[in-house]
């Protein structure tokens, strides 16, 4: 009979977990009202695969016509891989407003950027509230300075500040492909440190100063957001 | 009291001058004893868990089993609630004694203890702290202590401390302040404090060492003054060899601890903790899809066309947003009420079905009037109705909302550009959904009923069906109603709670629990609205709870600020235990009112004072502190003093533990969990579903800004 009582706490709990589970007319049913191209474009390219899970690496074919499926759509596009959390997929801007995009999954999984600097995210559990970030033009150069400040809500949805003092040098050169097309550019990267810890962001320019790809921290802790930028 | 504290306190600062001075800052996290606070083996140390910190320990050892659930009330209180089973209680002593405290083969004792903490932690000082356990109750666990703790080395913890009371029985250095005055013993009933024995009678040493010596492990000394006098001595549960006790704790991940131990010198116990931070979620943010971008409107210089406001006056026009408006909120779940239409200014009211954070609703609903909204529109009115009742008023200039988007800190900025306030009067022109009414819904979830303590079975549970339904016909007008069936479960009839000469208003609970299946649990009609500013009003008649049905009606006045004012009265009839239509097993009938008096005292406390007459008839009071954590999480305790019998307190805990804090995704269930004495008659209220104070709350002023940051998510 006691050995029961020091299950309580226990059974107590699992009870708890079956109430997780319950069924009724009000549940809520996410549905993708977004008629994103990305999405038919990648399940037609890579064969109907879920596309917010990384896309397996397809042969030489299949890539070109992925590409042309993309570029005939006529609008920008952005290769997401999140290595936290695994997610992975293919953006197009959702919304702009002033010098920041929205780009989105099918799935609302979003971005804010500012010509590429990530400045907030969407959808990700632990989200990028917003930031304080350098603009571009600052990136291009490759040296210099600055202070960076990241928001986030913590478990009690309070706001939490991380400051980095971040440094920019100019890596070299590097030759990129993406999706079939190759690129020569010019590698910047960032390195920050803060109370937090020390993360590097990575930012490639072509020839022309466009920002083809970037490696960029969204959490500290967490491995950085991949970005490349398939269509213009 | 005080007087007498103070001197301890220096008992206290010389033992810590006794222990070597170390310039480890407390690293070690706290770890709990056998009664289930913060402690070495059976002793207490003077370590307080993290603010707001619940733990859960269960612990077992020479028959004895104790559960305790401890909270950290305050940074320097914390409180611990601890049920506790003492087997082969009677076998030395019955023959021939064999009534009242000896009746039973298992004794079942509850008690509360306080921990307070006096002196911090410092580089050279010791943690002090002071406890009081079983304060209530039958008295068998009492003892005071106070106790200094130092973390010496980053791994190494020292604690020495004097106890009183049963940790005053071995190795007793003398009674400094006078003998012990006899208790009520073992069986007393209610509350009663006992103060007068506090820190009489013999005082004695004791001490413990806590080494954690590798990250997950840590092994744990001490000396114990406690000999056991009542469960080793006069009953004979076990032979206590030796006042050392020693043991090895395993510690898995931020939330678990087992420990395995020796007890005096002849028992092997088990332990083990759970550890939760209610203030925080474990998976940190929120999950759930991202939301919609803000639009912000062109330029007026560039399309000057689109800011004419000719389009109020337009034919169906309410009907265009509505949709439109509504298309945009479907996927955050949110259902537009009732839309207000002016050249410059828009009201919506809506309905928040998703995020556990009115805020984030509130956020989502700013983004999709900026998407449907004509440009001419420059104020947003955004109400989030609750229960059919229009909550508050959150004002916002929609250049705002455009401009801070993605401003750093952009929640924090747009806060102190919205007026957050009473809903207001109905807007002219207010137009509801028609799509809305009537709406009917239904759910079939799990329910689970557990029985503690009853009879002479410490546990027993049922697991079974709830089937529910709601129509809403008008707004704020709900029929509802629900139906259960056990599956499976092990409550049986044990025969009723004692009903102290009162009309067995709650004591008949076994046969609630035994003929109720299926049962009718409620069905009812209920009015909820707003009455005037900052007035709300309920009227629930039908089948109102599982034992009984009527009319009951509520107003309750909460203007700005920490004050609320609530009334309360029903009429209602004890219903048949079979839980069906009928009223005439039991043919009592009873009016209840109460006067409420709510305060929020700051940093998440809100205090409750409800006076007047429950459903016994006995009249009295219930005090209640209950903490909110901003994330949703609940925990505070009661007590109800009325004039039935001989006074007794009705105590009890409840905790509040949402759903979205467990799986890290947006919802609106909670997991209510109540610790009472069940089947008590005295001081028992009707449970009505409902109540307007805790209805409403997340949905205003404090609720809205205490969950702010969730307004851009």
């Amino acid at each position: 009979m006691g050995s029961v009582l020091e299950m309580t706490a226990l059974r107590v709990a699992t009870v708890a977990l079956l109430f997780l589970t319950a069924c009724s007319s009000d549940a809520a049913r996410p549905d993708l009202p977004l008629k994103d191209m990305a999405k038919a474009v990648v399940q037609r390219a890579f064969g109907g695969g879920d596309p917010v899970a990384a896309p397996s690496a397809p042969d030489a074919a299949t890539v070109a016509a992925g590409r042309k499926l993309l570029e005939e759509a006529g609008k920008p596009v952005i290769l997401m891989t999140d290595a936290g959390t695994g997610l992975a997929g293919f953006m197009g801007v959702l919304g702009v407003n002033g010098p920041v995009q929205t780009w989105a999954t099918p799935e609302y999984l979003t971005i804010g950027l500012r010509d590429g600097v990530l400045i907030s995210t969407r959808g990700f559990g632990a989200d990028l509230m917003s930031s304080e970030a350098p603009d571009l033009a600052v990136l291009r150069t490759g040296n210099g300075q600055y202070q960076r400040r990241f928001f986030y809500l913590d478990g009690a949805d309070q706001t939490q500040v991380h400051d980095y003092l971040c440094t920019l040098h100019t890596a070299g050169a590097e030759r990129l492909t993406q999706l079939g097309r190759a690129y020569d550019t010019r590698l910047v990267t960032e390195k920050c440190s803060g109370k937090q810890g020390d993360f590097e962001n990575r930012f490639w320019f072509d020839a022309s100063g466009v920002l083809r790809q970037s490696s960029q921290m969204r959490l500290q802790g967490v491995e950085n957001l991949q970005l490349q930028r398939i269509i213009d | 009291m005080v007087r007498r504290g103070s001197g301890q306190f220096l008992v206290g600062l010389a033992l810590a001058a006794a222990l070597p001075p170390g310039t480890a800052v407390a690293q070690m996290r706290p770890t709990l004893n056998f009664y289930g606070v913060p402690g070495i083996v059976d002793m207490p140390s003077a370590t307080m868990q993290a603010d707001g910190a619940l733990s859960v320990t269960s612990t077992r050892f020479a028959g004895i089993g104790r559960t305790a659930l401890t909270f950290q009330v305050l940074p320097q209180l914390a409180a611990t609630l601890r049920y506790s089973t003492i087997r082969n209680w009677n076998d030395a002593v019955c023959p021939p004694e064999c009534t009242g405290i000896n009746a039973d083969d298992t004794l079942y004792d509850r008690a509360l203890d306080l921990r307070l903490l006096l002196a911090r932690e410092g580089a050279f000082l010791p943690a002090v702290t002071l406890g009081l356990q079983d304060i209530t109750g039958t008295g068998l666990q009492s003892g005071e202590y106070l106790v200094a703790t130092k973390t010496v080395l980053p791994n190494l913890r020292l604690s020495a401390g004097l106890g009183w009371g049963r940790f005053g029985t071995e190795g007793s250095i003398g009674s400094p302040f006078g003998p012990r005055p006899a208790n009520g013993g073992p069986g007393a009933d209610g509350f009663d404090l006992h103060a007068d024995q506090w820190f009489r009678g013999d005082v004695a040493p004791f001490a413990g060492a806590e080494w954690q010596f590798a990250p997950d492990w840590g092994v744990k000394a001490e000396y114990s003054s406690d000999i056991y006098a009542e469960e080793a001595g006069l009953r004979g549960g076990f032979d206590r060899r030796s006042p050392f006790n020693f043991g090895i704790e395993y510690q898995r991940g931020d939330m678990l601890r087992f420990g395995a131990y020796s007890l005096y010198g002849s028992e092997i116990g088990l332990s083990m903790q759970i550890m939760l931070n209610p203030g925080q979620r474990p998976t940190g943010g929120i999950g759930g899809t991202g939301p919609e971008p803000v639009k912000p409107r062109p330029v007026f210089a560039d399309q000057p066309e689109l800011y004419a406001d000719t389009w109020v006056t337009e034919p169906g026009v309410d009907a265009l947003i509505t949709e439109t408006l509504t298309s945009h909120l479907k996927r955050s779940n949110i259902v537009v009420e009732a839309l207000a239409l002016g050249p410059t200014t828009v009201q919506v009211r809506f309905r928040n079905l998703a995020y556990d954070a009115e805020a984030q609703a509130v956020g989502r609903v700013a983004r999709a009037m900026t998407q449907t909204m004509p440009a001419s529109v420059t104020t947003f009115e955004i109400v989030p109705v609750v229960g059919g009742i229009p909550a508050t008023k959150v004002t916002l200039r929609r250049s705002d909302v455009e401009a801070l988007e993605f401003a750093p800190d952009g929640a924090a900025a747009l806060r102190v550009r919205a007026g957050i306030g009473d809903a207001g009067p109905k807007p002219e022109g207010l137009t509801f959904n028609p799509d809305l009414y009537p709406k009917f819904s239904w759910a079939v979830s799990p329910f689970a009923r557990v029985r503690l303590f009853s009879g002479e079975v410490d546990f027993m549970a049922d697991a079974g069906l709830r089937l529910s339904a709601r129509a809403e016909v008008l707004p704020g007008l709900v029929f509802s109603g629900a139906v259960t069936k056990i599956v499976a479960g092990t409550i049986r009839d044990t025969g009723p709670a004692p009903s102290s000469g009162l009309p067995p208003v709650r004591s008949d609970l076994n046969l609630y629990d035994v003929d109720g299946d299926p049962a009718l649990e409620s069905l009812q009609a209920a009015w909820y609205g707003r009455l005037g500013p900052d007035l709300y009003g309920r009227v629930t008649l039908g089948y109102l709870e599982r034992m009984f049905g009527g009319l009951s009606a509520e107003v309750l006045w909460r203007p700005q600020g920490r004050w609320a004012f609530g009334a309360e009265t029903s009429y209602v009839m004890q219903r048949d235990a079979d839980q069906g239509l009928g009223f005439g097993g039991y043919d009592y009938a009873v009016t209840t009112a109460h006067l409420s008096t709510y305060l929020e005292l700051g940093r998440g406390y809100h205090a409750q004072i409800d006076v007047g007459r429950y459903l016994a008839g006995d009249v009295g009071a219930t005090v209640s502190l209950d903490r909110w954590f901003e994330n949703g999480w609940k925990v505070g305790g009661f007590a109800t003093l009325t004039d039935a019998g001989t006074g007794a307190f009705d105590q009890g805990i409840r905790l509040e533990v949402p759903v979205s804090w467990i799986t890290g995704r947006p919802s609106r269930k909670v997991t209510p969990l109540t610790l009472r004495s069940q089947g008590r008659n005295e001081g028992a209220r009707l449970d009505v579903q409902g109540r307007l104070y805790e209805t409403l709350s997340p949905a205003q002023t404090e609720g809205l800004d205490g969950q702010w940051g969730r307004f851009w998510k």
